[in-house]
């Protein structure tokens, strides 16, 4: 469900920067695998997913799912 | 797509396997709950707990499986938010204990736990053509006043 947007942003220099979560109101089990897909392929690049201002509802589903672990998570 | 049948304050829709039709599904239950003041919150909690078990019917189902809808069934009583899944796919054991990935990176394996961890209660009835995912949590939300609840629950066990 989340591939094509993944497959658009993974190239993106400023995804260095985070990816901005300001506006995403829930997330499925598949997208947190989408994510964590992306996270590895950044990895292999040096860098690491950094998730910025996530909602508070997608913040519990990370921890509940102990992806705060994988994820940085950056609230400004 | 059939539209909702809304008796009592039971919901009930059937909708054709794609994945688009178990988002479609999944928000027309979420607007009956709000329709019913259930809160916001709770209703926030459903939606990814049934999107979960709407796509799992989806993604799992064969062709020839695909032919059958899956049916999404929803009932309040003055305590309860119980939602049933009827999925025609081969179904499978559902496991005693649901847990994550012990590998915190693997990509899959986390639905059924996101299912489990924000629902009271799971029951799982894998039948021979069909299998039935139920889900029951006590609500936060108090009941109105017009509603029917003998009735619901008479509904809900016929």
């Amino acid at each position: 469900m989340y591939r094509l947007l993944i497959q658009a942003i993974e190239d993106l220099p400023a995804l260095r920067n985070g990816i901005d979560f300001s506006k995403t109101r829930d997330i499925d089990s598949s997208g947190l695998g989408e994510l964590l897909t992306l996270n590895k392929n950044l990895r292999s690049r040096g860098a690491s997913l950094k998730l910025i201002n996530p909602s508070s509802a997608v913040c519990q589903l990370i921890e509940l799912t102990r992806l705060h672990r994988v994820f940085e998570i950056i609230h400004n | 797509m059939s539209l909702p049948q809304q008796q009592f304050d039971v919901f009930r829709l059937d909708f054709p396997v794609t994945l688009e039709d178990a988002r479609d599904a999944v928000r027309s239950a979420m607007q009956w709950l709000l329709d019913r003041q259930i809160r916001e919150d709770e209703c926030q909690q459903w939606e990814l707990v049934l999107a979960e078990a709407a796509n799992n019917a989806v993604l799992y189902a064969t062709p020839e499986q695909a032919r059958h809808t899956v049916r999404i069934e929803a009932a309040l009583t003055a305590d309860v938010i119980e939602i049933r899944i009827t999925d025609h796919t081969s179904g499978f054991a559902w496991p005693d204990n649901v847990e994550l990935p012990e590998d915190d990176e693997r990509e899959h394996g986390r639905g059924l736990f996101i299912i489990s961890s924000l629902t009271d209660h799971v029951s799982y009835l894998h039948g021979q053509g069909h299998n039935v995912l139920c889900l029951k949590t006590r609500r936060k939300s108090p009941p109105q006043a017009s509603e029917d609840t003998e009735a619901t629950l008479e509904l809900m066990t016929a």
